[in-house]
């Protein structure tokens, strides 16, 4: 009966046309090709763009990253939360308005909120590590779904027929079945189609599959369980009945012990609430 | 049988599981009777209806 209502399956062909990063982006990352570039000079390249500037500074002055005083130009955003941090946000906050589209087929505003509550929980998970880590979990978090979103931008009629009418079997083989390829691989082909650091498309790519990684894998593991642990309080929804299996490979991995999970999980439903307004900024 | 599967299989037959433990349950199942998955599977509960209670829902 699924077979009868198959549509055409995704195609290299249309895998190609995903969107392009915005200029900026593109600009920003063949300077980052260059050796010996500043992080100066790459301020400067930001700089030129008043959208990007304006959205960053939006984001470093808000209660989020929670500095008490103004920070007022992107080189001062780049020392409060380093390069790599502003170059991810730019990248998400990209993604995000690219991906704003309507569908009836899930609530849009509820994905992010699923996706956002991901990248807090999996930052929070790895609070001991190094910055660099902490905030490609956040990021990785936001955007591990994301290949959902390129079903919807490239196969609309298909995306609301695959959400509506087979909601109860949305795992990853009706995925395959239905669309030709699942999530974790239609997000990978968007991330290296916008130059994505490593780390954060291994995540995508693998974000259900912790134990496939050869690299990354406590930073793919955080994402997997902060997914399962967003899915379970029900923070927002990914438009997906499927849950992946709670995997203990990746439990262990982190090192949380359950009587940690509890301060976690209430510090970032806290910072999930307060950052509504983020959210709202971010698009 | 245990007897906290006896306690488990009752409470269910009462039908006093909330839709919130049933949907955990189905998030958790697979693993479930692994002891530091009920642990965290508690916590989840505990945060939730905490939360619950603030929201006043
Ligand atoms: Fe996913
Ligand atoms: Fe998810």
């Amino acid at each position: 009966m699924v077979e009868s209502m198959l549509p055409n399956k995704l195609s290299e062909a249309q895998l190609v046309d995903l969107p392009s990063p915005p200029g900026i982006i593109q600009k920003l990352h063949s300077c980052m090709a260059e050796e010996e570039v500043s992080s100066n000079e790459l301020a400067r390249v930001i700089e030129t763009d008043q959208a990007f500037t304006a959205r960053i500074l939006k984001l470093v002055n808000s209660p989020f990253y929670g500095f008490t005083r103004d920070i007022a130009s992107v080189q001062e955003a780049v020392t409060m939360i380093g390069f790599h941090a502003v170059h991810q946000l730019l990248l998400a906050t990209s993604l995000l308005s690219e991906f704003r589209t309507k569908n009836s087929a899930i609530n849009i505003d509820d994905f992010w909120r699923h996706s956002f509550g991901v990248g807090v929980i999996a930052r929070r998970i790895l609070n001991t590590v190094d910055r660099d880590t902490k905030q490609a979990a956040f990021v990785s978090g936001v955007l591990h779904d994301i290949g959902r979103l390129v079903y919807m931008k490239i196969m609309p009629d298909t995306f609301v027929t695959f959400y509506t009418e087979l909601s109860m079997v949305t795992d990853l083989e009706a995925e395959v079945k239905f669309f030709g390829i699942d999530h974790q691989e239609t997000g990978r082909a968007l991330a290296q189609k916008w130059n994505f650091p490593e780390s954060v498309t291994t995540v995508i790519a693998n974000h259900h599959n912790p134990d496939a990684v050869e690299n990354h894998g406590l930073l793919v593991s955080a994402v997997n369980i902060a997914d399962i642990l967003c899915h379970a309080l029900q923070i927002g929804d990914s438009g997906n009945y499927y849950v992946s299996e709670f995997n203990l490979g990746a439990w262990k991995r982190i090192g949380l012990i359950p009587e940690d999970l509890e301060g976690i999980l209430k510090k970032a439903l806290d910072e999930i609430d307060e950052s509504e307004k983020v959210v709202a900024q971010l698009r | 049988m245990a007897e906290e599967v006896k306690d488990e299989v009752a409470r269910k037959e009462s039908g006093t599981m909330t839709a919130f433990d049933r949907h955990l349950e189905r998030c958790l199942s697979m693993i479930m009777h692994h002891d530091e998955v009920r642990q965290i599977a508690d916590v989840i509960k505990r945060v939730k209806s905490e939360r619950m209670v603030q929201e006043g829902g």
